[in-house]
């Protein structure tokens, strides 16, 4: 028999390397999905700085009347206008971990939502009012699979 | 035709006429969510009454001591494409408190996922939320 033509012997080792190459794209992990997390969690930050130094000093948050402004809170609650306390720096914390952890599995459950409102009673109006804008803005984006199955905490 | 058989005629048509005339206008609005747009919008009864299991819609009110009460209103469409925004704002706040379970509702927000409008509408072509 005689031996194959080069021009057989080139397609032959062409086509094994394209099927090699084709197999070792399928197995590979995706890289994608981690990229498009990524992004929308940077693309959350970004709208919350960008909401920070573009908008008003009191967009979206009411200027209380003076009556309700001056009005003596609860002992136990961060008062308006005064520097966090470390209690609720680390709400603020616990709530951006919370949305990070979810953006990270694409879903925010139950738990997460119970987790979140527990978080939002311990900040500061401004502080919530941030933590809930990069919250909405995360859930607007379609980045979260929300299985509360209601609201979202 | 006998008397009493008339007389059985006579109310089995008044009744028939009574039951046509109660009949009105009635809307379906089931929850249409529009991402580009920023809108949601539809009605609390009518999304519970169909037979998904996935669309609602609503808006809930939290008051934190020290602080204004913050209204958030959610929806999720039959496409799971769930949106949501926040306000402390005391008109939005006044309207979100108007809302029953007959209403139909329609909010809108911004870049920042603050909400920019809040509309109820109460009215009898809306259909009531069942068990």
């Amino acid at each position: 028999m005689p031996p194959p033509s080069k021009p057989i012997l080139a397609l032959l080792l062409l086509g094994t390397s394209a099927t090699a190459f084709l197999a070792g794209r399928q197995s590979a992990p995706d890289a994608n999905e981690r990229v498009l997390q990524e992004l929308a969690s940077q693309r959350a930050v970004l709208d919350t700085l960008l909401a920070r130094t573009a908008a008003p000093p009191d967009a979206h948050r009411d200027v209380e009347p003076p009556s309700k402004a001056s009005s003596t809170p609860a002992p136990s609650a961060p008062s308006m206008g005064t520097e966090p306390s470390p209690r609720s720096l680390a709400a603020v914390q616990e709530g951006q971990r919370l949305i990070d952890a979810a953006l990270q599995v694409r879903r925010w459950t139950k738990e997460d939502g119970q987790a979140f409102r527990a978080a939002l009673v311990d900040m500061t109006p401004d502080q919530r009012g941030e933590a809930m804008r990069r919250f909405f803005t995360t859930i607007n984006s379609q980045a979260l699979d929300v299985r509360t199955g209601g609201a979202p905490f | 035709m006998t008397k009493h058989t008339a007389k059985f005629v006579g109310i089995a048509i008044s009744a028939l006429i009574g039951t046509v005339a109660w009949a009105g206008a009635k809307n379906t609005n089931t929850v249409l969510v529009n991402t580009v747009a920023r809108t949601a919008s539809g009605s609390l009864g009518d999304a519970r009454n169909t037979a998904d299991t996935q669309q609602f819609i609503g808006c809930g009110i939290t008051t934190y001591v020290g602080s204004a009460p913050t209204v958030a209103c959610f929806a999720m469409d039959t496409s799971s494409n769930y949106v949501g925004c926040s306000s402390t704002n005391a008109d939005l706040l006044a309207t979100a408190q108007s809302i029953n379970g007959d209403s139909y509702i329609t909010f809108t927000w911004d870049a920042f996922s603050g909400c920019t409008s809040l509309s109820v509408t109460n009215a009898s072509l809306g259909a009531p939320k069942q068990p």
